[in-house]
């Protein structure tokens, strides 16, 4: 013990006790009782404090005697104390100044005082020469958690030693604030359990490592049928909280445990049944598509508005009621920091990094977290999935760059490394701190959002060939993607599959080929950014290769650049079909920034709508056996793609140079058979068929022939399956 | 459209904007100007909540506007701190009306740096209150070391 931490606690003891006496109740139980005084008795007649005859005999160990009467009752030593019966004794007196406890070689019989009234201390420092501590027998148990006020125990030591007893964090209470009944929790909903503690000795209250000041808040949830579940809390700037949601109908039990600088708590239990809910639950891999804990297939349908500052554009409810189902966005405005809040820019601490450069490395911005609370709940209750983005290009990319500065200068993490050596996660010292510190972050990511229905999965990073780590060091920047893969495998059980796969893309520009690793591949693609036909073949080319590789893939952001030759809604949605009918996990998300790319507007808004609304007829998309149709369209302009099994599919043909009507669509590869197929004006509609055609007969050489409709439009879709 | 902007700028009073790359404080007034005249580049007068709102971006010292009214909107030159000189004008407006452009050794944009040009107009636009149709936007970028080069006409020539 420090000198400043016997001040502090001598204040603090002396705070309780000087010039006033106090009251203890010691609970006896019929017979042998092991117990302590924490007080100075007013009387310390052994008589008076443990008066006969409801106490028959009284004992203490002398080191030296052995077992001997005493003769006067003192604090910090041990008693065994026999009852004639269960009785609660009152005694009066006043807590010593100096809790010090003074050990002789062998075994001791103390008890502890504690600076708080009642839950007291633990008298045993981490030192090598204690062999020993025993208590609250029989039976013998050796306390596992902190030595209590008013109990014996038993010490064993080597040499002399003097001992301070230091508080021990503790869990006052564990009370459940979500949902409102807190004994009934929907199935997926959130329980959110406030954690109460005292004697907090933590000083990094976002680090959970104790050895490094930190503070470790876990719950083990157990279910009905006693899997667990290990969620660790987390810190909100003013109190201790831990999210969960359960999976399963029935009965849930908890216990809560913490661990700091000071020991290891108490352990606080509870228990919740689980009800049934309309939700689906998490999203989690399943050969090439999202499927969902209740076993359907999540296709999302949306758009990407990365870093604005207010990223519900438009907002969550208004998105679900057009049909769109994802929105992506950055954690932060890479650029923003949470100092320039002002009543015209209230967004800016909002949006800032939770790890800034103002709050230091290690700090998280609590506006920030809380903004993104209620983007998580309003997704939430809007049923809209949420695929945030950790790390955007421009946070790892310095001046030296060839895309031009961004922001490494407001990045926290320029205080332990330079943006070269970001994705570094050892060197010669081992970890490096940049990867303990993501580690933390990811961590609290999972702590505070990972229970949420409505992420469907995380960007780990975006455009990582625009940052300076992945410029001078691409193999680094590749191993880093592996690591944070494996962290977030190990992390987010919430998401991971049976095959510990979960939703965690990372991506480059116009680079489906690159894959370091991550279980959901994507890229972005800004190639045919210009041009309005030209992104359908692209985008289409690009999930192609993507999906040959057996995962899910998408394309993170895609866009139409409309002042240098795009037109929207023909760009939005010639690159939503186009990765659709090509068998994307996630339909092409379209970047929109209000400057070039412009935000969603209405026209944007119908064909996302009626891309959600045609893929919703369709209930093989989870089929693993389903496979690019083999597929050809008359016409020198035209062209199309489609998935599909051997007796159904769907997809889209496009004319470069014209208008859909007129040509012959052939399917190759079909089974014999009869069947039905209908067409959509996907300008119009993704749901109502603009024309039917019945029974289209298959036979031996397996092809399915059949004229496309006319349409004004440069585009039409089908699906077709038996008839 | 730039040809009928130009026509309506014709015979309205000169002006305006004098601070240049000191960063002086531009004189008071707001007059249209005629095409072809030379607008400079300013961090105050009106232009300070767009420098402002980009300053944010890019940091301090690294964004100056010019900016002329314009038939009823502005006229808007955004010039951003960059490693090399890019432009990205605006829809309806052609490289051709602008000749110093080409004087001064403007590009356009590759992939990556022009999403980053579109980032700076969406900036400039919100803190503008840009209205589609009736403003004007462009956007340089250019090291801040040649800015003092780069006076020289910024409106649309005929």
């Amino acid at each position: 013990m420090n000198l400043l931490q016997l001040l502090v606690q001598t204040v603090l003891v002396l705070a309780a006790s000087v010039g006033f006496a106090e009251t203890f109740d010691l609970e006896l139980a019929a017979g042998w009782n092991l117990v302590s005084i924490p007080l100075s008795p007013s009387n310390p007649a052994p008589e008076a404090v443990f008066p006969p005859p409801q106490v028959a005999a009284v004992f203490e160990y002398d080191a030296v005697a052995g077992y001997v009467v005493p003769v006067a009752i003192q604090p910090k030593k041990g008693y065994w104390v026999r009852a004639a019966s269960a009785i609660t004794l009152s005694i009066a007196g006043q807590r010593p100044w100096d809790t010090s406890i003074a050990l002789a070689p062998g075994w001791n019989l103390i008890g502890v005082v504690g600076p708080s009234a009642q839950e007291g201390a633990q008298p045993v420092p981490p030192e090598t020469d204690v062999s020993a501590i025993w208590s609250c027998g029989p039976p013998w148990v050796r306390p596992r958690e902190r030595c209590r006020e008013g109990r014996g125990y038993w010490v064993r030591v080597s040499r002399a030693m003097t001992i301070w007893p230091r508080p021990v964090i503790h869990i006052d209470a564990v009370q459940v604030v979500a949902p409102a009944n807190p004994q009934r929790v929907p199935k997926y909903e959130k329980v959110e359990l406030l954690v109460v503690l005292s004697n907090v000795a933590a000083t990094h209250l976002y680090e959970p490592d104790p050895a490094r000041g930190g503070l470790h808040l876990v719950a083990t949830f157990s279910d009905p049928d006693g899997n667990l579940w290990r969620q660790p809390g987390f810190y909100d700037g003013a109190s201790w909280r831990i999210r969960f949601a359960p999976d399963r109908l029935g009965e849930w039990q908890y216990a809560v445990t913490a661990t700091d600088p000071s020991g290891q708590s108490n352990t606080a239990t509870g228990a919740f049944t689980c009800a049934a809910s309309p939700h689906r639950g998490w999203a989690r891999i399943d050969g090439t598509v999202l499927r969902l804990s209740e076993g359907s297939v999540l296709f999302p349908v949306g758009h990407n508005t990365g870093w604005q500052y207010d990223v519900e554009q438009p907002p969550l409810a208004d998105m679900a009621a057009r049909g769109e189902n994802l929105l992506t966005f950055w954690l932060a405005v890479p650029w923003a920091r949470p100092s320039w809040t002002s009543p015209e820019e209230p967004w800016w601490a909002a949006r800032a990094p939770i790890e800034n450069l103002e709050d230091g490395l290690g700090n998280y911005n609590q506006v920030a977290c809380a903004y993104l609370d209620g983007v998580v709940a309003r997704a939430e209750a809007a049923g809209v999935y949420l695929l945030p983005t950790i790390w955007s290009h421009g946070q790892l990319r310095d001046d030296n760059h060839p895309w031009g500065p961004g922001w490494w200068s407001n990045n926290a993490y320029s205080s332990v490394c330079t943006a070269a050596d970001f994705f570094a996660t050892s060197d010669a010292g081992g970890e490096t701190p940049q990867w303990h510190a993501q580690k933390n972050f990811y961590r609290y990511l999972i702590a505070r959002w990972g229970y949420s229905r409505a992420i469907a999965g995380w960007v780990g990073i975006c455009e990582m060939d625009g940052t300076t780590g992945y410029y001078r060091n691409p193999a680094q920047a590749t191993a880093w993607c592996t690591a944070v893969r494996d962290w977030f495998r190990a992390n987010d059980p919430f998401r991971r599959n049976a095959a510990g796969a979960l939703p965690l893309a990372g991506f480059k520009v116009d680079a489906p080929t690159w894959d370091p690793g991550f279980d959901l591949r994507a890229t972005d693609s800004y190639q045919q950014r210009g041009s309005d036909t030209g992104v359908a073949a692209l985008l289409a080319a690009q999930t192609a290769t993507m999906r040959a590789s057996g995962k899910p893939c998408f394309h993170g952001e895609f866009g139409g650049d409309v002042l240098n030759g795009a037109t929207q809604p023909a760009h939005l949605h010639n690159g939503i079909w186009a990765g659709a009918a090509t068998g994307a996990a996630i339909a092409p998300l379209v970047w929109c920034d209000g400057g070039n790319y412009p935000m969603l507007n209405p026209a944007m808004r119908d064909h996302l709508e009626y891309l959600s609304q045609f893929m919703a007829g369709i209930g093989y998309l989870g089929n693993p056996a389903l496979t690019p149709l083999a597929l050809s369209v008359t016409g020198a302009c035209c062209r199309g793609w489609g998935m599909g099994l051997s007796d159904r599919g769907y997809g889209w043909l496009q004319n470069t140079a014209g208008t859909m009507g007129g040509q012959t669509l052939t399917l190759s590869g079909v089974s014999p058979g009869n069947y039905r197929l209908r067409w959509y004006n996907v300008w119009a509609s993704g749901a109502v068929p603009v024309a039917t055609v019945s029974p289209i007969v298959v036979g031996g050489d397996g092809k399915l022939t059949v004229p496309v409709p006319s349409v004004a439009v440069a585009d039409i879709a089908f699906q077709f399956e038996p008839d | 459209m730039p040809q009928a902007i130009a026509r309506a700028l014709l015979g309205l009073a000169a002006a305006v904007l004098v601070a240049g790359c000191g960063g002086q404080e531009p004189s008071a007034g707001r007059v249209a100007l005629r095409t072809g005249q030379v607008v400079e580049f300013s961090r105050g007068g009106e232009a300070s909540p767009v420098v402002a709102a980009l300053e944010r971006v890019v940091g301090e010292g690294r964004a100056q506007v010019a900016l002329a009214p314009l038939d009823g909107g502005r006229w808007v030159v955004v010039l951003v701190d960059g490693p090399q000189r890019h432009y990205d004008l605006d829809a309806g407006v052609r490289t051709e009306e602008f000749p110093i452009l080409a004087e001064q050794g403007f590009q356009p944009a590759p992939a990556p740096i022009a999403r980053q040009l579109s980032l700076y107009r969406a900036v400039a636009k919100r803190a503008l209150g840009y209205e589609a149709g009736r403003d004007r936007l462009i956007v340089l970028t250019c090291p801040r070391a040649d800015w003092p080069r780069l006076r020289g006409v910024w409106l649309p020539r005929e």
